[in-house]
C-alpha cells in the first residue's frame, strides 16, 4: 500500500467507495433485468426449462409472427395487454380524483387533526395486503356487506360486483391510493395560499384560478402520483385474481401463470420485457407533453 | 386639496373580529370610518397587529366585515367577490407566480378578462416600462433581485388601470436605500397613473414623506386622519404624539391662566407655559413638545417664550444637529435637538452643566382630552 502513488491510491478510495452501490444497482436491477432478456429470447424445453437456441417466437405469439406449428400468434394477448391498460389508466383517475380535493381538505386542517389523517392513510400498510383483499371479497360478493348494507337502506340492488373488472378497479384504487395521496399532499401542502388571492385579486375567477395557478402548480405531485400509481396498477395480479376471478385477466396474470402454472419461462418473459418496454414509451410520451406544456407555460 | 371630490372608497363603522383557534374573538377592526378621494395617496399607520393589512383585506374582499357598509365607486362591495372589484394589490410577499415569467405575471389580468394577445403585449411593455423593468418578459420571477420582484409585482397590479391600488407594507423588505428610491417612485407612479393608493406601513418616516393624509390606526380604532403636517404639529392624542415623531409629553394641571397664556404644573412639578386658548383652571391636559422647538437661547420677547431647566445627561452629535438629553430637577427627561448654528455654545451642552432649554408657548400643543 505504501508504495503507491497518490493518484493510485485516489483510484483505489473511488473504486472502494463506488463498489457497494456498483454492486447494488448490478445485483439487484441490471442482473435480473438481464436473466430476464436473456430467458425471453431462450427457446421453451418441453417439459419447464429451457434450451439456450434463439428463438424469437415467444415475442411472434403477441406480436404476430409466431410460426403457426409450435406457437401460434393469438389476439387474445395483445387484448389483455390493452385491458391492463386501461384498468390501471382507470386506477389512475378514479384515485386522482378521490386525491385531489382530500389533499386540500386535509392541508387546511389544524395540525393535530392533519397528522392523524396521515397516520390513518399509512394505517393500512401495517396489515397484509392478501387479508385487506379478501376483506373486499367480504364485502362485495352477492351475499356480501355492501348488498346487505343496501338492503338495510331499502334498496334492493343485488349488487353482483365480485369478479368483474369494477371490483379489480376498485381493489386497485383501494391499494394504490396512498401512493397518489402522498405526493399530491406534499405539493398541495407546499402551494402558497397568497398565490391563489393574487389570482383573484388580479380578477381571475375560482376556476381560472384552478387552471392557471393551482393545478400547474400541483402538478409535480400529480404527476409523481400518477407514475407511482400507474406502474404497480398495469403489472398488479394479485388484485386481478382474488377480485377478477378468471374473467378479469390482467397482465400482471398472464405473466405468473406463465412462469409458475405453465411452466413456460420464456414466454412469460417475453411478456413482461413487453410490459416494460410499452411503459417505457408510455413515459417518455408523458415526460415529453409535461415539458412541452412547461415551456408552454414559460412563453412571454 | 383637490380631492374632496367623489371618494373611490368609503368605509362605514367597519367591523372585524377574528375568531382565534381556542375560540377567542380577537378584534381587528373597531368601528373603522375612512374615505379615500380619487387620485389621493393615504396611508395606514400603525403599530404592527393594529389592523392594517385587516383593513386592507376587507377592501380587496379576502376579509367579509362582520358589520359596516364598503362602497367603491359609488357601489356596495360588501357582497361582492375580490375577483369582481376594481381594486389590485401589491402583496407584502409579491407573491408572483412563479410558473409564469415575468411577461404573463404581468399580463395576467388582461389575460383573464380575454384581453388579445396582441394588445396585452403592448400593455404589459407599458407598464414594465412605468415601473423601469422594460425587456424583461421573458424572465421567471425566481431569477429577479428582491427589487425587481417589487417592480413586476407593481407592474402586475396596475397594469388593468384598477380605481385603486392597495399595498401592504410593500417596501418593508428592501433595504435602506432601495426603500428609499422606491418610495420616490411610487409618489411618481402615483401621479402619473392619477389612481388613489392605499398605503400600509408601520414606518411612520415612510408614512410622513410619501401621503396625502395619513390613517393613525391603534387597536382597530382610528386615532387621526390627517395631514402629515397636521399629524406631526398637532396630534389628536397622546398615542398620536408617541408614535409620530419623537416627543416630550407633560401631563400637566392647569395653575395659572392670564388673558394671553395658561401656566401649567406637571404631574411631577415642572412649570410649563402655553398658549391660553380654551384652558380653564385646574384643568387635567396633556403638553407636547417636540425635540427640535426647543433653543439654547431665547429667541424673542422673554415674555412669549419660556423655558425649562435641567441638567444635561447626554449630547450627541448625529451630523448637523446635537441631540441633548436633560432631567429636570423634578426629574423629567427632556429631549431637544439643537441645531449647528449653536455650536459655539458647545461647553454648555456637556454631560453634568446646568442647561435652559427655550421655547415658544405658541409651539407647544396641548393635547384635547389629555385627563385620562
Ligand atoms: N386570520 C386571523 N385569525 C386570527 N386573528 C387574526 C387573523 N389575522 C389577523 N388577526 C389579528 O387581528 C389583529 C389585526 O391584524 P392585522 O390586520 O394583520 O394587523 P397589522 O396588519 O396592522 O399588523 C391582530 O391582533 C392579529 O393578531
Ligand atoms: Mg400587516
Amino acid at each position: 500500500m505504501s508504495g503507491l502513488t497518490l493518484q493510485g491510491r485516489n483510484r483505489l478510495r473511488l473504486f472502494g467507495l463506488l463498489s457497494p452501490v456498483t454492486l447494488l444497482i448490478g445485483g439487484f436491477f441490471v442482473a435480473p433485468l438481464l436473466i430476464m432478456a436473456a430467458y425471453s429470447l431462450a427457446e421453451p424445453g418441453m417439459y419447464g426449462g429451457v434450451e439456450w437456441n434463439f428463438y424469437p417466437d415467444s415475442f411472434g405469439r403477441v406480436l404476430g409472427w409466431a410460426d403457426g406449428s409450435n406457437e401460434e400468434f393469438d389476439i387474445v394477448y395483445l387484448e389483455i395487454i390493452l385491458r391492463s391498460f386501461r384498468i390501471a389508466l382507470l386506477t389512475v383517475l378514479v384515485s386522482l380524483l378521490v386525491c385531489y380535493p382530500v389533499a386540500f381538505w386535509v392541508s387546511r386542517l389544524d395540525a393535530r387533526k392533519r397528522n392523524f389523517f396521515l397516520f390513518l392513510i399509512t394505517l393500512p400498510f401495517f396489515a397484509s395486503l392478501i387479508v385487506r383483499l379478501y376483506a373486499w371479497v367480504l364485502i362485495l360478493r352477492p351475499s356480501g356487506f355492501l348488498n346487505q348494507f343496501l338492503h338495510h337502506l331499502g334498496i334492493n340492488a343485488e349488487l353482483d360486483l365480485i369478479y368483474s373488472e369494477t371490483a379489480v378497479l376498485i381493489g386497485l384504487v383501494y391499494i394504490f391510493i396512498p401512493f397518489m395521496f402522498l405526493p399530491i399532499y406534499a405539493s398541495v401542502e407546499k402551494l402558497d395560499r397568497r398565490l391563489i388571492e393574487a389570482s383573484q385579486d388580479l380578477g381571475a375567477s375560482r376556476w381560472q384560478t384552478f387552471r392557471k395557478v393551482i393545478l400547474p402548480l400541483t402538478m409535480p405531485g400529480v404527476a409523481a402520483g400518477s407514475i407511482i400509481v400507474f406502474i404497480p396498477s398495469l403489472g398488479n395480479f394479485i388484485v386481478p385474481s382474488l377480485l377478477g376471478g378468471a374473467k378479469v385477466l390482467m397482465i400482471g396474470s398472464l405473466v405468473e401463470q406463465q412462469f409458475l402454472a405453465a411452466r413456460n419461462w420464456p414466454f412469460g418473459a417475453a411478456l413482461a420485457m413487453l410490459l416494460m418496454a410499452s411503459v417505457l414509451v408510455f413515459l417518455l410520451l408523458y415526460v415529453r407533453s409535461l415539458s412541452r406544456a412547461e415551456a408552454l407555460e414559460g412563453r412571454p | 386639496m383637490s380631492h374632496t371630490n367623489t371618494p373611490v372608497v368609503e368605509i362605514k363603522a367597519a367591523v372585524k373580529h377574528y375568531r382565534t383557534p381556542e375560540g377567542q374573538a380577537v378584534r381587528a377592526l373597531d368601528g373603522v370610518d375612512l374615505s379615500v378621494g380619487a387620485n389621493e395617496f393615504v396611508t395606514l399607520l400603525g403599530p404592527s397587529g393594529c389592523g392594517k393589512t385587516t383593513l386592507l383585506r376587507a377592501i380587496s374582499g379576502f376579509e367579509q366585515l362582520d358589520s359596516g357598509s364598503l362602497i367603491i365607486q359609488g357601489q356596495p362591495m360588501n357582497d361582492v367577490p375580490p375577483y369582481q372589484r376594481p381594486v389590485n394589490t401589491v402583496f407584502q410577499s409579491y407573491a408572483l407566480f412563479p410558473h409564469l415569467s415575468v411577461g404573463d405575471n404581468v399580463g395576467y389580468a388582461l389575460e383573464v378578462r380575454g384581453v388579445p394577445r396582441k394588445e396585452r403585449d403592448t400593455r404589459v411593455g407599458e407598464a414594465l416600462e412605468m415601473v423601469g423593468m422594460g425587456g424583461l418578459q421573458k424572465r421567471k420571477p425566481g431569477l429577479l433581485s428582491g427589487g425587481q420582484q417589487q417592480r413586476v409585482a407593481l407592474a402586475r397590479a396596475i397594469v388593468n388601470r384598477p380605481a385603486l391600488l392597495l399595498l401592504d407594507e410593500p417596501l418593508s423588505a428592501l433595504d435602506r436605500h432601495l426603500r428609499q428610491s422606491m418610495q420616490r417612485e411610487l409618489k411618481k407612479l402615483q401621479s402619473e397613473l392619477g389612481i388613489a393608493f392605499v398605503f400600509v406601513t408601520h414606518d411612520q418616516e415612510e408614512a410622513l414623506t410619501m401621503s396625502d393624509r395619513i390613517v393613525v390606526l391603534n387597536g382597530g380604532h382610528v386615532q387621526q386622519i390627517g395631514r402629515p403636517e397636521a399629524i406631526y404639529d398637532r396630534p389628536a392624542n397622546a398615542f398620536v404624539a408617541g408614535f409620530i415623531g419623537e416627543s416630550n409629553l407633560f401631563k400637566a394641571r392647569v395653575s395659572v391662566v392670564d388673558d394671553q397664556h395658561a401656566e401649567l404644573v406637571s404631574d411631577v412639578g415642572d412649570t410649563l407655559r402655553v398658549r391660553r386658548g380654551e384652558l380653564q383652571l385646574n384643568q387635567q391636559v396633556q403638553v407636547l413638545l417636540r425635540p427640535e422647538q426647543f433653543h439654547l437661547d431665547c429667541p424673542g420677547s422673554s415674555d412669549s417664550h419660556a423655558w425649562l431647566e435641567g441638567v444635561v445627561e447626554q449630547t450627541v452629535f448625529v451630523g448637523k444637529d446635537f441631540e441633548v438629553s436633560m432631567r429636570t430637577p423634578q426629574g423629567s427627561q427632556v429631549k431637544a435637538v439643537v441645531r449647528d448654528a449653536a455650536r459655539q455654545a458647545l461647553q454648555r451642552l456637556h454631560a453634568g452643566e446646568t442647561l435652559r432649554l427655550w421655547y415658544a408657548s405658541q409651539a407647544a400643543h396641548v393635547l384635547a382630552g389629555g385627563a385620562r
